[in-house]
């Protein structure tokens, strides 16, 4: 397969936010199995980029105080890290395992959680998931005791977090008695959970055929031991890179890795990211870009620090809101994402960038000049933005908005006019929605 | 003298609190503030209407918020310039009897 600029651009956007004209240009030198190297391992070179960190109003992020700050702090990781791949997986895990009204800190601590071991086994993912505060409130498996054992957490368990199928309502009862023992507190202000022996059933509990006095951590073995499990992760992590069906081949080779590696996220990821599936039709991307994927990737790509606490509420009306999935079965991916309303808010956050978000880019349209061709206005606006992926009919269209400018007697103002006018465009067209 | 600190003191930025009120509790995410201004930041996670009050050394009552709505977030500052231990309190009746007061200490 022949390694070029698109290639690295289809795997940092599914990969991560997108790369930069620098990161497209370097990676494309170096080869794949070097840009597969950097997103999985990481290059030593720190945590975050130069991009200066998130304020707003001058103000560094308070996100445990301050409402929508938590949203931006997220984001602004998203936009600054070396490590685009982790936080792309947090933002999986996070919407694998959604949490939602759960006091702040513990939404934090669940996603500083959730990108500890965004790339572990799933066995130590799962793990943190069960010790995890702000999940077991949500699911009620705080305050599950052996005298009134709840369903709730057990049944999302095997439905949504690790098979799908393959379990029966004995099973789901079963194994809440095996997961009796949390109960609430408070601590330091907040709710939250601890272990507490005399609420856990240590009785003798048959799941999967199996029997034995389970607890806790035998569920995580039985659960990632079900012959369903594996098929049922890999496959979810295949669709959420790649939008070629998942055939039955790579299906086994996939399950293979996971296996063999004792269930390491890298390894089966790692292998996804390499798969000629993912770059299939790098001239007409199919894959719907998330909100959250859609703002960090114009951030990252225009080398845009957060300054606009708008930013937030943009997303919001996009439909997604971090931190707050509306189920525990997370968010509707795909077409989803394009409503009337969501389509909006890209115009709107478009426009927001253009006039107040980015200075690169209001410092870059001052370049334009009244002498410039249409061609030329279309390529700077296209440099501007990161130079993103656009369909042949996009560009006609903006070279026809340039041009309907030129016969118009152009000055100076008008031609930087003219530059933000087409660097929003691209960001808000259609063709900014897929990746 | 006083007036200068009077002036630092409507300088100084308020200090943010976060909130969250449910079903008969409130999350206190900073327990621990300066004496100053503090702005309390809460958000309903509760299904019922909620507020909060309060109350502090020698008799100190603050005015009570606004209503917050279920799923939304009201601002309200308050001056607490004594060091002491103050009490949050939902004035709704019967919710601060169901356990839905916290405690906010100023140093």
């Amino acid at each position: 397969m022949a390694w070029t600029e698109q290639h690295v651009r289809r795997l940092f956007w599914r990969a991560g936010f997108g790369a930069t004209p620098q990161e497209a240009r370097h990676y494309a030198r170096m080869g794949q199995a070097a840009a597969l190297r950097f997103l999985l391992d990481g290059d030593g070179q720190g945590e975050f980029s130069d991009i200066p960190p998130a304020r707003i109003h001058g103000q560094p992020l308070d996100p445990v105080n301050e409402p929508g700050h938590e949203v931006l702090w997220w984001l602004d990781r998203m936009v600054r890290s070396r490590r685009p791949l982790v936080e792309k997986m947090t933002l999986f895990w996070h919407d694998h395992f959604a949490t939602a009204n759960q006091d702040t800190p513990l939404m934090l601590a669940q996603n500083q959680m959730f990108r500890e071991r965004a790339l572990d086994t799933f066995l130590r993912l799962l793990e943190g998931v069960m010790h995890d505060p702000a999940i077991q409130l949500y699911l009620s498996l705080a305050g599950s005791r052996k005298t009134a054992p709840n369903e709730n957490f057990a049944r999302e368990l095997m439905e949504l977090f690790t098979l799908g199928s393959g379990y029966d309502e004995t099973d789901v009862r079963e194994m809440s008695r095996a997961l009796t023992g949390w109960r609430k507190r408070r601590a330091n202000g907040i709710t939250t959970t601890y272990w507490d022996p005399n609420a856990h059933d240590d009785g003798v509990k048959t799941i999967f055929g199996q029997t034995g006095p389970y607890g806790p951590d035998d569920v995580i073995v039985l659960v990632t031991q079900h012959p369903a499990h594996a098929p049922f992760i890999v496959g979810k992590l295949w669709s959420f890179f790649v939008t070629e069906p998942l055939d039955p081949a790579t299906q086994a080779a996939l399950v293979a890795t996971y296996r063999a590696s004792g269930s390491s996220i890298k390894a089966v990821v790692g292998q996804i990211l390499a798969h000629p599936a993912l770059y299939a039709r790098l001239h007409s991307p199919d894959m719907i870009k998330a909100p959250v994927v859609h703002v960090a990737g114009v951030l990252r790509t225009t080398q845009t620090p957060i300054t606009l606490r708008r930013y937030s509420p943009l997303m919001t009306a996009m439909g997604q809101r971090l931190f707050r999935p509306p189920s525990v079965a997370g968010w509707d991916w795909g077409t989803a994402w394009l409503s009337t309303n969501a389509m909006q808010a890209r115009v709107e956050l478009a426009g927001a960038l253009v006039s107040v978000g980015s200075k690169t880019l209001r410092v870059r349209s001052k370049r334009a000049a009244a002498d410039w061709t249409p061609r030329e206005h279309v390529d700077a606006a296209l440099e501007t933005m990161g130079r993103p992926w656009i369909a042949h009919d996009t560009r006609a269209a903006l070279l026809g908005v340039a041009r309907d400018f030129h016969g118009s007697g152009p000055t100076a103002e008008s031609a930087q006019a003219l530059q933000r006018l087409l660097c929003q465009l691209v960001v808000s067209g259609p063709d900014a929605v897929v990746h | 003298m006083i007036a200068t600190a009077l002036a630092m003191m409507a300088m100084a930025p308020a200090t943010t609190v976060g909130m969250s009120a449910r079903e008969y509790r409130y999350g206190v995410y900073r327990p621990v503030v300066r004496a100053g201004t503090v702005t309390l930041v809460l958000h309903n996670f509760g299904e019922d209407d909620h507020d909060v009050q309060v109350r502090g050394p020698r008799g100190y009552r603050s005015a009570v918020s606004p209503d917050v709505d279920p799923d939304e977030t009201i601002r309200f500052t308050v001056h607490l310039r004594r060091p002491g231990r103050y009490l949050l309190v939902c004035t709704k009746p019967g919710h601060a009897a169901k356990g839905m007061t916290a405690r906010l200490k100023v140093r």
